[in-house]
């Protein structure tokens, strides 16, 4: 049995990025911060490990350097901005565009920045549109008074720099759509004009990350908004349907790689599907040199290089519910090894998002406790097939119309069945201390016992984490 | 003991006093260095319970403004905003512009000031607009209690609002929202202020080097001087 030191290494590198993040926002000193975050990680090294492998020291020191440089960087990179104030006068490529309360956003980019406009509901620019725009470069806005959405922070997570206040702006028809953002465009016309509902909405959610409102409501009653988000779920239905086609040949881990990032390009490089990514590129590489490659290693590695890419993913609700969940996932599936006690993954991780869920959202529907049994296995066929349906029909093939007509029809009865469970089960939890102690106590245990920590170092650390967590809140908070 | 458990004992005190120290430099380091004086100036002021009860209980800066909006917005209305917001702000609590309304017309950037007024003028509204909004006698106290700019970044046509600068009140930002006026106009300003007092008339303000009769005739129907 591998110690935690040898079987996720990663894991303690990510702790220490995470204590920066988070120290960061508390406001301490940043020149204190690197160095508690060596102190969080050797800690960690040794509460966990009893025993030790051969030459542990080497991967021990290693990790202290990355634990102090990385946060270094988190730091360097989260306090520049790089916001180039004055009047613009650009010519930018629409690289993202959704409706935000009443009126529109859209996301632009030139040079490498990207700027956000808000737009008025009648103004609707397309991903790969050339934009022509003359007005001020103003800073994102800072969280408003009584309201706990940080705006700021959630365009930050976007790769966003700040917003323009367009005096003159109109479309540029000259320039001849190409990029990655006009196929995206292209290919949502297409399939709007194409595909009818619920086909149409399930494909532009899995395709391309665009969520239709009224399925949003739907999926967020029944508890299942995961399967509507592009996630490492979809990601990993992506790799096993290439790893099917491909799994004959020999280069087919290089394949496989090609077909998973286009997929994840296609999705506009939604967070969590960009964290699936890197985690089964880990996966491949193993592959390829032959190594064995440890689930929560790779989870661990793809967070932390999400957060040197861009730190402020950590106040993300995607990227954090993201790797809670696949965390629990990875660490639930080596603690149970019997196929039939697997049917409580689902559970599982809808209690270890729970404070995460119902902190941001409100409530937790419960519906999705039993929903989610059925539909993660029942959405590996369904997701797959109504995608060859849509194929058939954006190809123009024959027997198109059929082929729509049939996903819809799954769809639908599928809907129906998720509606009667809801129906039944019409209860939410709302946010409560208790059940958010639990639940994240819970977490850390099976992560813990999952890579192999003893019982005593794990119940030191759960209660060690009770005391000092509260202590550092009230005391910094205060 | 064998080494492998003196070893496990080793790292657990190892792991616990990491956690310690981690938790105390996070003590000892939090809250801005701001927090309380690093000298005494001199006595506290100390206040009877009478003094204390004149004394304004609310906190100005962090109330929240409350500006008038009207012409073609979608809700036109009384909005509450958050302090030093610009007029983009107010335009997206009323609902945001309609077609009608001339978007070269209004200068979306512009810094706003609590109580005041802004209308946003139609496409066919922009002689209307001046007569209404810019009285003749610039110093009358109808409107022009609230603050002031007009701007029109592409063209020499004015287009107005009814938000005046106070030039007895404002501060560097709010003064350099006035064509012509840069940081350093407006700091000369400020300086003038403080040394002399508040300006009487708007026309004192061509004691100040760097505005001439040309550039005081530009910004007068966009200032005033309160009281």
């Amino acid at each position: 049995m591998k110690t935690p030191l040898a079987d996720s290494p990663a894991l303690f590198v990510f702790l220490s990025c995470v204590t920066a993040l988070f120290l960061w926002d508390l406001d301490i000193l940043p020149g204190v911060i690197p160095l508690v975050s060596v102190l969080v990680s050797a800690g960690s090294m040794m509460l966990f490990s009893c025993k030790t492998e051969p030459s542990w020291f080497r991967v021990f020191f290693l990790i202290l350097f990355l634990s102090f440089v990385l946060p270094l960087g988190l730091l360097h990179n989260i306090g520049k901005d790089n916001i180039p104030e004055g009047f613009a006068v650009l010519k930018a490529k629409v690289i993202d565009e959704r409706p935000w309360g009443s009126r529109r956003v859209t996301v632009i980019e030139d040079s490498g920045t990207r700027y956000l406009l808000r737009m008025d509901p009648g103004q609707v620019f397309r991903p790969g549109d050339i934009l022509d725009i003359k007005g001020p470069v103003m800073p994102l806005e800072s969280p408003r008074k009584g309201s706990d959405f940080n705006e700021k922070r959630y365009w930050k997570a976007r790769g966003i720099d700040a917003q323009i206040v367009p005096y003159e702006i109109s479309r540029n028809r000259e320039d001849a759509k190409s990029g990655i953002a006009s196929w995206r465009s292209v290919l949502r016309t297409r399939i709007d004009t194409d595909l009818s509902d619920p086909l149409r909405s399930y494909i532009l959610a899995s395709w391309l990350g665009a969520k239709d409102p009224v399925l949003r409501e739907k999926h967020s009653r029944w508890g299942t908004s995961h399967l509507l988000a592009v996630s490492g779920f979809h990601v990993g239905l992506v790799a096993g349907i290439a790893f099917l086609l491909f799994r004959r040949l020999r280069y087919r881990a290089i394949l496989i790689s090609l077909v998973i990032w286009l997929y994840v390009l296609l999705t506009g490089f939604h967070a969590s599907a960009f964290r699936a990514g890197i985690m089964l590129q880990m996966v491949l590489i193993g592959e390829i040199f032959r190594r064995p490659v440890s689930g929560i290693n790779s989870v661990c590695v793809a967070a932390t290089l999400m957060l040197l890419y861009n730190p402020w993913y950590f106040w993300d609700i995607g990227w954090r519910l993201s790797v809670s969940a696949v965390l629990s996932l990875v660490s639930f599936s080596r603690l149970v090894r019997s196929t039939r006690l697997r049917i409580a993954v689902s559970p599982v991780i809808w209690t270890t998002t729970y404070p995460l869920v119902s902190s941001v959202f409100g409530a937790v529907p419960l519906a999705g406790l039993f929903v989610n049994i059925i539909s993660v296995p029942a959405f590996a066929f369904i997701l797959p097939a109504i995608a060859f349906c849509a194929l058939v029909a954006l190809s123009g093939m024959p027997f198109s119309g059929v082929a729509v007509n049939t996903a819809n029809y799954v769809l639908s009865g599928w809907e129906q069945l998720c509606n009667f469970i809801a129906l039944l089960v019409p209860y939410g939890i709302e946010w409560s201390l208790p059940f958010a102690v639990i639940a994240l106590n819970s977490g850390c245990l099976m992560l813990l016992r999952a890579i192999n920590v003893p019982w005593s170092r794990v119940l030191i650390f759960i209660l060690a984490g009770n005391i000092i967590v509260p202590f550092i809140s009230a005391t910094v908070v205060v | 003991m064998s080494f492998r458990s003196k070893r496990g004992l080793l790292f657990l005190a190892g792991g616990i006093f990491c956690f310690v120290a981690a938790t105390v430099i996070v003590s000892f380091f939090s809250g801005s260095p701001e927090d309380e004086p690093t000298a005494k100036a001199g006595p506290l002021p100390s206040f009877t319970a009478e003094e204390k009860k004149k004394l304004p209980e609310k906190n100005i800066e962090s109330e929240p403004w409350v500006i008038y909006i009207t012409g073609e917005v979608r809700h036109p209305g009384i909005y509450e905003l958050e302090p030093d917001s610009r007029l983009y702000q107010a335009v997206e609590k009323a609902g945001g512009l309609l077609a009608e309304a001339d978007r070269t017309g209004v200068n979306l950037a512009r810094r706003l000031e609590d109580g005041c007024h802004v209308h946003v003028p139609g496409r066919s509204e922009k002689s209307v607009e001046i007569e209404t909004f810019v009285p003749e006698s610039h110093q009358s106290t109808s409107v022009e209690t609230d603050s002031v700019q007009v701007e029109n970044s592409r063209s020499s046509s004015v287009s107005t609002q009814n938000c005046r600068i106070d030039i007895n009140s404002a501060g560097p930002d709010a003064l350099q929202d006035l064509v012509g006026i840069g940081p350093v106009t407006a700091e000369k300003i400020i300086d003038y202020r403080r040394k002399h007092g508040k300006f009487n008339v708007i026309n004192e303000l061509i004691r100040i080097k760097g505005i001439g009769e040309k550039k005081l005739e530009q910004i007068r129907p966009f200032i005033y001087a309160g009281p």
